[in-house]
């Protein structure tokens, strides 16, 4: 009998303690972030574009995306205020990028990154991105090509980027990570709009160059593969231009592995020179003229020929990185700080100022590995 | 009152949950930065001596626990109060145990449900076992421990394609102090915790016991916060000091192809079962402390009072998680030390003292309390 | 709130104190309604919001003493 009683007492505890959740969220009350544009605003600092996923169900379930914009003093002030426009808190577990707009950038993206790394609904590896175009929410704004969800279709191009390597991945965790460890600065991908026959599509493509938090300036999208390769995130993509055999078209060699080590050589009176010895792999992928691609003697000289571009084109690259904006995104000070601290300790203060006379020999080896399924170039008759 | 025993294998298991439980999650040795692993390695041996000191109590006293010890060394009246400077220590680190639990749930997972929740559901919880005893206690430990093993290792695995391993560069860059200073940490928290243990392990069933449970349970413990502080470091780089929970940011960073992400709960299983474990042996520590300084006939009759008590306590603790996690780096790797190290080792040097005056002491004296 | 609070320790009382007295365990008796009592005390006090204050200032306050003293 006692025993009924505990047990009765017991469920019955069980029922008001355990019966629901304190506050639970119904799928379809939420609303679904897939990316957001942050401009600065017309009346307050921020202006705050969210692309959201709506789910219509059906026979065939849809999803679209629609663009919801608010305004207010701070990124969390705006977010919220996107209560006052749907009536329902916006859900962030899926959301894959962050667009900032130049004129934000310009002015430093701290505070506006800081909500989102520090907020415990939304999550810190989303990709960033920099708006070439006047503002971030015309990106949001353009048509995607294969995914309704422009957010998702750059995401996806972002994650493919390796066989591309026209512009760096940086996710937000990584971009804070880097802003704290001295010697590197960030890169981040840029986004702009490419019209053709008035549709237009994001298009990501080059890379904007951070000093501390701030944009100081940009990078077309051949240079950024310079950075990668001396980063050594270059996973793929292709190099051709400037490789010619016979001064006609550019033969075009597909990456397709690259290995880059970075060593400081540390001379007297604490002078630094670094070396940077790239290793690729490629294959020849278009050869639009006749050669044969057996004979030994040619293909030495189209493997001299690009190690040679791809010597010149990095050490081009290294050297306006290092006189126009002066900040090591490549990394050399990190290098230098892991590998060597006793004297990273000693120079390290000012490594910006370092940076800038840095000596850097590129040495380039190109292995080239096969030519497609054809071992000859398509002949014409006489 | 039949006498409760576990086995050694229970009790190294009890050990290795207590030590993991809350560490995995809180991240040890943050003052190290990026060589807290250095740290984790110069905790362990810093505590083997300590550990030593307890297993060798221990051992010449079979059968009896911390209490009945400092009551046999210091006689009645100073006996009992080391009895009560224990009885607050393992009170105190209860409370501390829940009061992390509810902000980890409250940072994470349920942000608008009222803190006291979560942590009153842990306390039932412990109130239960405790009362069920030191060997229902064990037995869910040797079932839970492969469990969590398995969990914590195969989300490590999948973690490594996220490593960065050049984030352990530079290795002792900082020099030798901020290693030394996380090193001093690690040994506070968790591992000289393990002082408390003192108070249940009177269950063991041989006097050689002790050494095996104590040194093989550290080492074991101390691979695995080696792995998940390695693991932490290589995902997180120089920012994983400077998170509340590292371990679950770590793994939130895991994704293999695209099924195959968000799975940052699975630590938090981890941390629920591990908080369970440590909170019940609190808990078990200070019931068992008050029986004996008030003279009960069996500790169970307090187990549901103290533990409302502990939960209350943790409750009205901190204002805030900053509050918390300053205090938890900053004062209590010195507020624990007479209790992990000072006090054990007057009792040590007590002991031996009156052991080695004569051996006929140790039959007649001990367990006319008990 | 209130409500519930009284709810829940009467029945604790119904459940741990009247076996104590029947078998006439008296210092367990005594003891448990002391900490009992304690506890309802803190739990009433929390319910109204009251601010109880924490340990932990005035040990950190002492910790910090006690390190300057010895550095």
């Amino acid at each position: 009998m006692k025993k009924f009683l505990l047990l009765t007492i017991f469920l019955f505890i069980n029922v008001m303690i355990l019966a629901g959740c304190w506050n639970y969220k119904e799928i379809e009350k939420l609303t679904i972030v897939a990316g957001v544009a942050i401009d600065k605003g017309e009346n307050n600092p921020f202006r705050v574009t969210v692309e959201i996923v709506q789910i219509s169900g059906g026979k065939e379930t849809k999803a679209t995306s629609k663009l919801l914009t608010m305004e207010g003093k701070t990124i969390f002030d705006a977010v919220r205020n996107a209560i006052s426009l749907t009536g329902k808190k916006l859900y962030w577990s899926h959301t894959k990028l962050v667009i900032i707009s130049k004129d934000i950038a310009e002015n430093g993206i701290l505070r506006v990154i800081d909500w989102y790394n520090r907020d415990a609904e939304t999550r810190s590896d989303v990709y960033l991105l920099i708006s070439k175009e006047k503002t971030a929410r015309e990106i949001l704004e353009g048509k995607g090509v294969t995914d309704e969800i422009k957010s998702f279709e750059i995401a996806d191009t972002l994650k493919n980027e390796k066989s591309l390597s026209k512009a760096p991945t940086t996710e937000l965790w990584k971009f804070i990570n880097d802003l704290e460890s001295p010697g590197i600065s960030n890169v981040v991908p840029t986004v702009n709009i490419s019209t053709s026959e008035n549709i237009s599509t994001p298009q990501v493509m080059g890379l904007a160059i951070f000093k501390k938090a701030t944009l100081i300036g940009f990078l077309n999208g051949r240079e950024s593969k310079s950075v990668l390769f001396v980063k050594d995130e270059l996973k793929g993509g292709l190099i051709l231009d400037g490789v010619q055999v016979n001064n006609s078209q550019p033969v075009s060699l597909e990456i397709f592995k690259s290995k880059t080590k970075m060593e400081p050589i540390v001379k007297a009176n604490h002078n630094i020179e670094f070396n940077v010895n790239i290793n690729t792999t490629v294959s020849l992928e278009e050869i639009p003229t006749s050669m044969n691609l057996t004979d030994e003697i040619k293909l030495k000289k189209l493997t001299s020929r690009t190690e040679e571009v791809i010597k010149k084109r990095v050490g081009d690259c290294i050297k306006k990185v290092q006189s126009k904006y002066g900040v090591d995104i490549f990394g050399f000070g990190e290098n230098l700080r892991e590998n060597n601290p006793r004297i990273w300790n000693q120079i390290g203060n000012n490594w910006d100022d370092k940076f800038k006379e840095l000596k850097v020999n590129v040495k380039v080896k190109v292995k080239i590995k096969g030519s497609g399924i054809f071992s000859q170039s398509i002949k014409m008759g006489d | 009152m039949r006498k409760e025993q576990i086995s050694d294998k229970e009790a190294m298991f009890v050990l290795i949950i207590y030590y993991i439980g809350s560490s995995f999650i809180l991240g040890v040795g943050g003052e190290a930065k990026n060589d807290a692993w250095i740290s984790v390695i110069l905790g362990v041996v810093m505590a083997v001596p300590v550990i030593l000191i307890y297993a060798r109590l221990l051992s010449l006293f079979p059968e009896k626990d911390l209490f009945d010890i400092l009551d046999w060394a210091f006689g009645k009246w100073i006996g009992k109060l080391f009895a009560l400077v224990y009885i607050w220590y393992s009170f105190h680190l209860g409370a501390l145990v829940i009061r992390n639990f509810g902000e980890f749930t409250n940072t994470i997972a349920i942000p608008e449900t009222p803190m006291i929740v979560p942590m009153l559901c842990i306390g039932i919880i412990c109130t239960v076992a405790v009362t069920s005893g030191i060997e229902v206690i064990g037995r869910i430990s040797a079932a839970v421990l492969p469990i969590l093993i398995i969990i914590v290792s195969t989300v490590s695995l999948m973690a490594i394609p996220k490593m960065y391993f050049h984030f352990l560069k530079p290795i002792l860059g900082n020099g030798f102090l901020p290693i030394i200073k996380g090193g001093f940490s690690v040994f506070s928290f968790p591992f000289a915790e393990s002082v408390l243990l003192m108070g249940v392990f009177s269950s063991l069933k041989t006097n050689k016991s002790p050494y095996r449970v104590y040194l093989l349970g550290t080492v074991i413990a101390g691979l695995l916060i080696l792995m998940i502080t390695f693991r932490n470091i290589t995902v997180l780089g120089s920012t994983y000091s400077k998170f509340y929970f590292p371990a679950h940011i770590a793994v939130s960073m895991v994704s293999l192809g695209d099924f195959l992400q968000r799975i940052e709960l699975a630590v938090a299983v981890d941390f629920v079962f591990g908080v369970f474990i440590k909170t019940s042996i609190c808990l078990l520590v200070t019931c068992k402390g008050i029986a004996k300084l008030l003279r009960l006939n069996d500790y169970r009759s307090i187990v549901i009072q103290v533990a409302l008590l502990m939960v209350y306590f943790s409750y009205t603790l901190y204002d805030s998680i900053m509050e918390m996690a300053g205090w938890a780096f900053k004062v209590y790797a010195y507020y624990a030390f007479p209790f992990q190290v000072i006090f054990p080792i007057i009792l040590f040097v007590t002991v031996e003292i009156k052991v080695r005056r004569g051996k006929k002491k140790l039959q007649t004296g001990v367990g006319t309390d008990g | 709130m209130i409500v519930l609070i009284i709810i829940g320790y009467s029945l604790l009382a119904l459940f741990e104190l009247i076996p104590f007295y029947h078998q006439k365990h008296w210092r367990e008796f005594w003891v448990n309604a002391g900490f009992g009592f304690c506890s309802f005390t803190i739990a009433v006090l929390l319910s109204f919001d009251v601010n109880i204050p924490s340990p932990s200032e005035p040990i950190k306050n002492m910790v910090m003493f006690v390190i300057r003293k010895l550095v």
